[in-house]
């Protein structure tokens, strides 16, 4: 892990609801893979807000690495903020990947944004399923191969039988109010959907806050089966939920 | 240069630096190795260790407060067996000494964990965890199972309620040390669920607490102290010495900038070698050529005063 200070170069609006922030970092940072992100901090140092927030890659461009953030944040060009990383592991791909689903369950699908370049590129097929809110996230900018799908509160979308009995593997990202009891859910609907669920075909990409990114404070710790723990930290964000001990159905 | 940081004895620790993490903070040693040079804090505190393994607590653990955190683990850990077997050799390889923190779940407990560690080259001392509700009777007596068994020195880490109490009950069972005071516990709303979530407060807002704390117990008690809480700056940690604590663990300010614990230990590292005996406190801050300017202007100022009432009209 390292901590270094990048300088936000330019900003681009995506929507009301979405930015993104071009930062100029050094060569190691701009090596992020998709799956790892950063944990940021705005300067001039201040305690509130206290915790660093987790930023996403979505791109990386000769040292310049662009950052998806929330359209409500205020920043400026030539801004200054520190930023510690790597926070995880990059996203692990069968090697016979031929179709990929991508769920963004009432949350932004950022975590996703760089994977798809990285999945385009290797001529696999990339379904993106937005769910609830996620509804809102604008999609122009994304390549014109990834199939969007929109999914209503409830993770109902048209031929979502088919779907699911096609992708090769898939990764779902839920909002952070019931992150345990979403994950739950998207559980169910693949159980339900398929004979049996193997192992390394359904990875839950967890959002928890981490206070310190790096496996000390147990604040994003999982429970797996078996009475194991998982740092999502350090071993995710993206876990195969085949071996987490999802709670029970409410 | 070194120094004893717990009271003289057969067992007593000696550290190179007054600074260290606090329980947990730099987990079980193999955090931030990349960006805190580890040989400037004067000795490690693991994350906490209990007898038997346990589990991550359920729902929303962390809540973001203004100006600071709520935390609520569950203290997860494999147990003492275990832990010792994954970071002996990390523990034996690190370059200052290594304290291990025990959660005081029973007598029983803490007695087993005390002669496990015992038998450990990798552990130097122990830090027993009380938890916030506890009597002083039953404080006393975990600290005196620790004690009985082992050789090591056996540091108390207090609650801040009833501080006073509880610090002369662990001093009076022999322990070497009384680390004051643990992040005090709270309840706050999680914006992701909503739910109310207690756990233990950390963030600046703490240290006066703490601070009035460590001045109260450093004159009711004859054992070293260690003063914990809310410091987040290197004024803080002098602040925590000038109230009368030995040494100084640093808590979450590390996770939000990782070089300032390293940075805390480098300026009381020079504290402790260049204060003279008997200064007053601002001669020994960083501002103390500051000072000095300020005073030989005002010397200045008054010179030309006195020549400019001295030059005939």
């Amino acid at each position: 892990m390292k901590e270094i200070r990048a300088i936000i170069e330019r900003i681009t609006r995506l929507n009301e609801h979405y930015q993104w922030l071009h930062l100029a970092v050094d060569a190691f940072h701009a090596d992020i893979r998709a799956g790892q992100s950063l944990l940021a901090r705005r300067l001039p140092e201040r305690w509130d807000p206290y915790l660093r927030e987790q930023w996403w890659p979505v791109a990386t461009l000769n040292q310049m690495l662009i950052v998806e953030r929330s359209g409500a944040e205020v920043y400026e060009p030539g801004e200054i903020v520190s930023l510690m990383g790597f926070v995880g592991q990059p996203f692990r791909y069968k090697r016979t990947l031929r179709n990929v689903l991508l769920i963004a369950d009432n949350t932004p699908p950022s975590p996703f944004i760089m994977a798809i370049q990285t999945l385009l590129a290797n001529r696999i097929a990339v379904t993106l399923v937005l769910s609830g809110s996620a509804a809102n996230y604008p999609t122009a900018h994304l390549p014109p191969e990834v199939e969007v799908v929109v999914a209503d509160d409830h993770l109902n979308w048209s031929n979502r039988v088919m779907t699911v009995g096609w992708a090769d593997q898939v990764f779902a990202t839920v909002a952070g109010d019931d992150e345990m009891g979403r994950m739950n859910a998207i559980w169910r609907i693949f159980s339900e959907s398929r004979a049996e669920v193997p192992a390394n075909y359904l990875f839950g990409v967890f959002q928890p806050l981490l206070p310190c990114g790096a496996g000390a404070c147990a604040g994003c710790m999982l429970p797996l089966k078996q009475g194991e723990t998982a740092l999502v930290c350090m071993e995710g964000p993206a876990i195969d939920l085949s071996t987490v001990a999802l709670p029970a159905p409410y | 240069m070194a120094f004893e940081i717990t009271r003289p004895g057969k067992s007593s620790l000696i550290v190179e630096s007054p600074v260290m993490p606090m329980a947990g903070i730099l987990g079980f040693g193999d955090v931030y190795r990349d960006l805190i040079q580890y040989e400037k804090l004067g000795a490690f505190v693991t994350a906490p260790v209990s007898y038997t393994p346990r589990s991550p607590a359920n729902g929303q653990r962390v809540v973001p407060l203004d100006a600071g955190l709520l935390l609520h683990t569950g203290l997860p850990n494999p147990g003492i067996s275990k832990v010792m077997g994954r970071y002996r050799s990390l523990w034996n390889s690190l370059p200052m000494p290594v304290i291990l923190h025990i959660v005081a779940t029973s007598l029983e407990h803490v007695r087993k964990c005390a002669s496990r560690a015992d038998a450990e080259n990798a552990v130097d001392a122990l830090e027993i965890g009380l938890n916030d509700d506890i009597e002083p009777d039953t404080a006393e007596q975990m600290i005196a199972a620790a004690v009985r068994n082992t050789e090591k020195p056996v540091l108390a880490r207090i609650p801040s309620q009833n501080a006073l109490e509880l610090a002369r009950a662990v001093a009076d069972a022999g322990a070497g040390a009384v680390v004051a005071c643990a992040p005090p516990r709270g309840v706050a709303r999680s914006p992701l669920s909503g739910r109310l979530v207690d756990g233990r407060v950390y963030g600046p807002t703490i240290k006066p607490v703490a601070l009035r704390l460590v001045n109260q117990l450093s004159r009711a008690i004859d054992i070293p102290i260690i003063g914990a809480g809310g410091i987040h700056s290197q004024q803080d940690a002098r602040d925590f010495m000038d109230a009368g604590a030995r040494a100084v663990q640093v808590d979450t300010a590390v996770w939000v900038q990782p070089k300032l614990i390293e940075y805390i230990a480098r300026d009381l590292g020079g504290l402790v070698v260049t204060r003279t005996v008997g200064a007053l406190p601002d001669e020994w801050h960083p501002g103390m050529g500051e000072t000095e300017r300020k005073a030989h202007e005002q010397q200045q100022s008054d010179a030309d005063d006195d020549s400019a009432q001295n030059t005939p009209r």
